[in-house]
């Protein structure tokens, strides 16, 4: 019951991933991101030790590929795990487990990889394609929140008596830089989703003062 | 206008830090900590290189005092106002730019700093302190959300509330223990208590779903069982 986006800014070279799910503080699993080497997301059955053994993977000088090969050797229950990576080049690499409960599957592309698991259809995915690619001249934070709410807007979560809220949601931008360039986060909410918007909104304009 | 305790416990291999502010998003552009390194609060501006520097020096075993004197913080002292700063050994340092928001000081002790700026006064972190030190036997992460719920009674941010606020706690493992935070609400440290409570239950749950997929039942169908006990 989550859906995500991991994406390079081809504009700037920015990395980032946000997600939404039915989980609490889907933020606090936040050791995927790496400054200058790259973000990778795991979800399903995530697995917290995955994330960061990609990103050592990364750093050695392997590729997202690589590391997902790696990373499906070490992991028993590599199948119930769904993962994203994207790096500093745009290459991207995704594994949707077999595992995963339905609907789940992903779309990649230039930059990007956009995931989900136990949502309405294939089209809360095309719904984050469709919400990221929308403006690419715009802020990578604005585009990842576009690809949420596309996902959101699409249907998103589905669970045996219908809709299933987005209780948690979060957005993290980095770049070569030690600390984040962003980084917000909704960990308890009853619309997550739309509670991060507005949280971004008030956030660039306490900035802007 | 915020408020924070930084603390270290060598004998569990914990950092972690709980912080309240009237800013928006505190836990992400005030605070840092790293496992096994430190935690760090610096008010201010962003200033990447402060921060990395002071990490870099840490893992490097350099004292926090030190780092603090190596990092280069004076020279752009435009962009921080206050620092506490721990490292994983409980050793701290702090730092304050000559002209901060009255009331602003700090309160060390055995392995933590209370400290903040725009307060009602020193009672605050005098508050936060006692707390937190009172608070042997609970655990790292209720202390330090005691430490900041003792802080809003004594008076915290002066009559302003609190908007946003953070818990975060990182053991010797390769990602955090637990980390909450509330980025925009009135009255954030009764939200992060609210977040907390709520929280607590699923954290074995969520471990469960991590370590062993195959034994993990449906989310819903562990909720269920949230309701029945709480019945």
């Amino acid at each position: 019951m989550t859906y995500s986006i991991v994406a390079r800014c081809a504009r700037t070279g920015q990395l980032g991933v946000a997600s939404a799910t039915f989980s609490l503080a889907c933020g606090a699993r936040n050791e995927g991101a790496r400054p200058g080497v790259g973000v990778s997301r795991t979800q399903a059955f995530p697995k917290r030790s995955n994330d960061p053994l990609v990103l050592n993977i990364l750093q050695l000088g392997f590729g997202p590929r690589k590391a997902m090969e790696l990373v499906a050797e070490n992991d028993p229950d590599f199948e119930y795990r769904q993962m994203g990576i994207v790096t500093p080049d745009g290459s991207v690499a995704m594994h949707t487990g077999s595992m995963a409960r339905p609907w789940a599957g992903h779309r990649t592309g230039e930059d990007f990889a956009a995931f989900g698991n136990i949502l309405v259809g294939p089209q809360v995915i095309d719904g984050i394609v469709a919400g990221f690619q929308a403006e690419p001249a715009e802020d990578l934070a604005e585009r990842l929140l576009q690809a949420i709410e596309g996902g959101r807007d699409a249907g998103g979560q589905v669970g045996v008596s219908g809709h299933v809220t987005e209780r948690s949601a979060w957005v993290r931008i980095i770049d070569r830089g030690f600390t984040p360039l962003l980084d917000l986060r909704v960990d308890v909410h009853t619309s997550a989703v739309h509670h991060l918007r507005h949280i971004y909104s008030e956030f660039l304009a306490e900035q802007g003062n | 206008m915020t408020y924070s305790i930084v603390a270290a416990c060598p004998a569990t291999g914990r950092v972690g830090i709980a912080i309240a502010s009237r800013s928006i998003a505190v836990g992400f552009t005030q605070i840092h900590v790293v496992g096994k390194v430190g935690a760090l609060v610096r008010l201010g501006k962003r200033d990447d290189l402060t921060t990395r520097t002071l990490f870099k020096l840490l893992e490097q075993g350099v004292p926090p005092s030190a780092a603090v004197a190596l990092s280069g913080i004076e020279e752009r002292a435009h962009l921080t106002r206050h620092v506490a700063l721990i490292d994983a050994a409980a050793r701290t340092a702090t730092w304050e730019a000559p002209a901060t928001s009255p009331w602003s000081g700090f309160v060390t002790g055995d392995g933590f700093i209370a400290s903040g700026e725009g307060l009602a006064g020193e009672g605050v972190i005098k508050a936060m302190a006692d707390a937190f030190a009172a608070g042997g036997g609970a655990d790292f992460d209720a202390r330090l959300l005691e430490a900041l719920e003792a802080g809003a009674a004594a008076g915290g941010l002066a009559g302003l509330a609190e908007r946003s606020a953070a818990l975060v706690v990182h053991g010797t493992g390769v990602h955090s223990e637990l980390d909450l935070r509330v980025d925009l609400h009135e009255g954030a440290i009764a939200e992060l208590r609210a977040v907390f409570d709520f929280y607590k239950p699923y954290e074995a749950f969520y471990r469960l779903r991590s370590e062993n997929p195959r034994q993990t039942p449906p989310q819903e169908a562990f909720m269920a069982t949230l309701a029945a006990t709480a019945d």
